[in-house]
């Protein structure tokens, strides 16, 4: 059973720039040599090498308080509300057979076992904290070395499934708030800025068209050929730009229609506050506006860790785990409009 | 080098690689970066997990490559058909329709087109940087050996025997280090 408290980055005390910068994933994909690629093993395999990567993990004595999860045998909502943490990938969540992850609530560290390659690690870290986490993936992948013998090519480096991650198998990302480049329609400057230097950005929470919830992700694309201190220093030196931009958007917001900007965070609020059914996208997107009046000063009295945990705790398997049943849309609908109303309830009025 | 050619204006060579949802259904697009301003907001751009189809790459370096202009395959003619990996039995055909490859060892027997697939994506097809523990110390050691032989050379060129002598004995001790290492 996921502890509830345990939101991931998202429950956690803003990080550095939080005003736009929500978390920063270090992660890197590593595979054994001697075994076949996660898709090509057999069942026994499955079994075989995940204990021999369980025990590596251990005498790695990574994270503080380490727990493994086993996913074959997690109820399908279990292994949900750990994607709608951003702990785990769908992929591993969705995939079959023996697989799993380890998780570090306190170190905010993630291991991914037999997913699309036999190791996946990542280091999550609240807000824009690049060195810091880097370092701290780094560190680990290097105590992991220590205990489980790498694939390695002399001329293609670490050797991964998809050759998108050969070389040092290292994807750097930020996940960013950018609510008022999406409302001024300025989104795709970000994405050519970030086409330029060999970046690539993503909408996530959404299928497809849009970001729900106005979040998107900076991440690197390229591995192989360059250092993995010059793909974080390309992305070190993109993402400040992008809050930049962010920020500038917001003063002109406020500078041009104040009261428009404020009538709209508050409709937001008060429709989170009041609704009695809430989809996912309408709580997404009045969360993302609600966040931005957080941030801004124009809402006081809620408190942004509320805000952040928010986005994960009314997400479909949270709500069911919390009702302790699966629940029809509707029945959902209704559980997210209540959690909303009681974690946003006002206190002076 | 075929470049792909953006889908909007068809005259800049695309850049970004985006996906676009329409009435619920998945199209993929490749834009210029003014073609991608000129857009709404309302897309977002998916990693490209290839950036142009796999068929389609031909090496610039290779012999095939200048035969083959309209050519769609010479990654492909660089992987011999009936190539099979005997660890995973994977084939070029099959790691073209999953784009995932099947084992460690595939780098080695697709060394070739999968260095022109590497090219295409990454810009480049060796690596740089991190390297596991082991191999780091193989190429100092390596290097170290490199050296030791300079220096014998010119104890030797300078009548320095002795020195010499001690320099021969200290090359065999890591020439033992090192195959017994390449054995493990
Ligand atoms: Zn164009
Ligand atoms: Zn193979």
């Amino acid at each position: 059973m996921p502890d509830p408290s345990a939101e991931g980055v998202w429950g956690r005390t803003p990080g550095p720039e939080s005003d736009v910068a929500m978390s920063t994933r270090i992660r890197i994909a590593r595979n054994l040599t001697g075994y076949r690629f996660p898709r090509k093993l057999s069942a026994a395999e499955r079994d075989s090498l995940t204990n021999r990567i369980r025990e590596g993990l251990d005498l790695a004595q990574i994270g503080t308080q380490p727990v493994y999860h086993d996913l074959a045998d997690m109820p399908p909502l279990e292994r949900m509300a750990f994607t709608e943490k951003h702990i785990i990938s769908r992929e591993l969540a969705n995939g079959s057979g023996r697989r799993g992850f380890l998780w570090d609530e306190d170190r905010l560290l993630s291991v991914m076992v037999l997913e699309e390659d036999h190791i996946r690690l990542q280091v999550l870290r609240a807000g824009l904290d690049l060195d810091d986490a880097f370092e701290d993936a780094m560190n680990i992948d290097g105590r992991l070395e220590r205990q489980l013998p790498y694939a390695f090519h002399q001329r293609f480096g670490y050797l991964t499934a998809c050759p998108t991650n050969a070389g040092t198998g290292l994807r750097v990302s930020v996940m960013l708030h950018l609510p008022g480049l999406v409302q001024s329609g300025q989104v795709p400057k970000v994405f050519v800025a970030a086409a330029k230097t060999g970046l690539t950005v993503r909408g996530i929470h959404g299928e497809g068209t849009k970001s729900l919830g106005d979040f998107f992700q900076v991440s690197n694309q390229r591995t192989l050929g360059q250092p993995e201190t010059a793909t974080l220093a390309s992305v070190v030196r993109l993402v400040p730009k992008i809050i930049a931009w962010e920020r500038g958007v917001r003063t002109v917001l406020m500078e041009t229609d104040r009261m428009a900007l404020t009538d709209r965070v508050w409709r937001s609020l008060g429709i989170l506050r009041y609704a009695r059914r809430l989809g996912s996208s309408e709580a997404m997107e009045h969360l993302s506006a609600v966040r931005l009046g957080v941030q801004l000063g124009l809402i006081t009295g809620v408190g942004l860790p509320d805000v952040n945990s928010l986005f994960v705790l009314l997400q479909p398997a949270h709500l069911q785990i919390l009702k302790g049943r699966p629940l029809e849309t509707v029945e959902r609908d209704e559980a997210r409009a209540a959690f909303a109303r009681e974690r946003l309830k006002a206190e002076n009025n | 080098m075929t470049q792909v050619l953006c889908q909007d204006c068809g005259k800049t060579p695309a850049t970004v690689h985006l996906t676009e949802v329409v009435n619920g259904e998945q199209r993929r697009l490749w834009l210029c970066p003014p073609c991608v301003e000129a857009r709404s907001p309302l897309f977002a751009p998916i990693i490209p997990h290839t950036p142009t189809e796999y068929g389609q790459i031909k090496d610039p370096g290779s012999p095939t490559a200048d035969a083959a202009d309209d050519s769609d395959a010479s990654a492909a003619k660089l992987a011999k058909v009936d190539t099979v990996c005997p660890s995973c039995g994977i084939t070029w055909a099959e790691f073209q329709e999953h784009e995932r490859l099947g084992c460690p060892r595939d780098y080695d027997i697709f060394e070739a087109p999968l260095a022109v697939l590497l090219r295409k994506m990454h810009g480049a097809d060796t690596h740089s940087g991190r390297q596991p523990a082991a191999v780091r110390e193989r190429s100092l050691l390596r290097e170290r050996l490199e050296a030791l032989r300079r220096e014998l050379d010119d104890a030797v060129r300078d009548e320095h025997y002795e020195t010499a002598a001690r320099l021969r004995d200290r090359i065999r001790d890591l020439e033992r280090v090192d195959s017994e290492e390449s054995r493990a």
